[in-house]
């Protein structure tokens, strides 16, 4: 993930247009690569609410801004001649430079893309819109509250688990719970695609969390616990980038550890610190 | 020994101050520096850094659930841990020992769990390392640690270190292999 955000953004609309002889659609351009991104884990581009859904003005603005690698062609529709329709074609240049992009990538996440890509590529365009309006509708209220209930039940579960087995295990577990309490917190404040994404990947990485709660109870079995620690930590990997970059939530990994807890937690900890023995 | 270097942090709260460190942390830094002013030349397994990570992890998780914080701060704790130790790192030597020093270390070992004179002291390290006699002799990482030492023991060679393996025997393995090991308890 952190190698994918240093690679220019221009890879993913190069990847999508360069998929086909011809790409035709700005909405359906936006359509694809906002779920890419999500699904895919990438953050290369901000969306917005707009009238056709989530929508990026910097994607628009990269497509229409090099003329060297994306051709772009505007066609009057023959159902409706008062409306244009946008036809992308990647040039020679255009396709040298997507592939060396590429080369930049981890091969797993070029070929999480490129399988996404050929599986909405195969979506009519009635079928890709209702799928972002089906699947990434901004969460009701009550939704939200459900979700942060299940969060705060499961947290007092761990929590429990955690006082009694005091395992990095389930220090792992709860530190992500936190974090999503943390987020869940802000997320009325949120605009709409925000709100959607945070909401969903955090349901995603509750379930997640759940699954794996019952082998963070000792005896732990670390290798059986590996795979899905790494399948956490990815999505929360994404989650943190995602919310970091926009000032959402508390990031743990930056922030110096006096403004994640009390002087008094300090004065604990201190203390707890100087009672333990570390002699084998 | 590199995980009591490596803890401790002083939290700033406005004009206050708070540290913590383990019992040991500050002697231990201490005597690491003062064998450093002296010209000693500080070695760290390569394996210790693996391990080092689980316990620093292992240490929190304790910690953060006797003080009853919240466990968000352990990664900013676990980050601080890991620069220190990187710290102490940048210092050292890395080295890994050859196959023949890890065979010898392990015969060495060996040899002690046969010995019916050290009995009492196989029961002492049973006790203290709440293992039956039978798990041992140690294996794995011990092994490569004082192999590491034992690569070095042409020269004056300390073992500084807070495991019962090591400090148990520290006569035979002196009288042995020619490394001195140092309780860094009593540092």
């Amino acid at each position: 993930m952190a190698i994918a955000n240093h690679v220019p953004r221009l890879w993913l609309p190069l990847a999508v247009i360069g998929s086909t002889k011809e790409f035709v659609g700005k909405t359906r351009l936006q359509k694809i690569i906002f779920l890419i991104q999500v699904e895919a884990r990438l953050d290369f581009y901000d969306f917005k609410r707009h009238y056709y859904g989530p929508f990026s003005r910097d994607l628009e603005i990269d497509v229409i801004s090099h003329p060297e690698l994306i051709e772009v062609e505007a066609q009057t529709s023959l159902t409706h001649p008062d409306r244009l329709y946008y036809v992308f074609r990647l040039t020679d240049k255009g396709r040298s430079f997507q592939k060396k992009l590429e080369s930049m990538l981890e091969r797993q996440t070029v070929q999480k893309v490129k399988d996404m890509i050929n599986y909405l590529n195969g979506l009519s365009h009635e079928d890709l819109v209702n799928k972002v309006y089906s699947e990434y509708a901004p969460p009701s209220e009550m939704k939200l509250s459900e979700l942060q209930n299940d969060l705060k039940n499961f947290m007092t579960n761990v929590r429990r688990i955690f006082m009694k087995y005091h395992n990095r295990q389930s220090l792992f577990i709860l530190t992500i719970l936190e974090y999503l309490d943390s987020v869940m917190t802000n997320i009325y404040s949120l605009d709409d695609v925000q709100r959607t994404i945070i909401a969903k990947v955090s349901a995603e990485l509750l379930e997640k969390c759940k699954e794996a709660f019952h082998d963070v109870i000792p005896p732990v079995d670390s290798e059986k616990l590996r795979p899905s620690f790494l399948d956490i930590a990815d999505t929360w990997g994404f989650l943190l980038e995602y919310c970091d970059k926009r000032g959402i939530g508390r990031n743990p990994f930056k922030l110096p550890p006096e403004e994640l807890m009390t002087e008094e937690e300090a004065l604990r900890l201190q203390k707890a610190l100087k009672e333990i023995d570390l002699k084998q | 020994m590199c995980l009591e270097y490596s803890i401790p942090y002083t939290f700033h709260y406005g004009h206050k101050y708070i540290t913590i460190r383990t019992r040991r942390s500050e002697r231990i830094r201490r005597y690491i520096s003062s064998q450093l002013q002296l010209g000693a030349k500080l070695v760290i397994p390569s394996i210790v850094q693996d391990e080092f990570r689980r316990k620093l992890w292992d240490v929190l998780s304790d910690v953060v659930s006797k003080a009853r914080i919240p466990a968000l701060p352990s990664q900013s704790l676990f980050i601080k841990g890991c620069e220190h130790f990187e710290k102490l790192k940048s210092k050292c030597l890395e080295f890994t020992p050859e196959e023949s020093l890890i065979k010898k270390v392990n015969e060495f070992y060996r040899k002690i769990w046969a010995d019916p004179s050290l009995q009492k002291k196989r029961e002492v390290w049973s006790k203290i390392k709440k293992k039956d006699i039978n798990e041992g002799p140690p294996t794995g990482a011990d092994i490569i640690i004082l192999a590491t030492a034992l690569a070095f023991s042409d020269e004056e060679v300390e073992l500084l270190t807070l495991d019962s393996d090591f400090i148990i025997f520290k006569d035979e393995i002196e009288g042995e292999l020619g490394v001195y090991v140092r309780d860094a308890d009593t540092v």
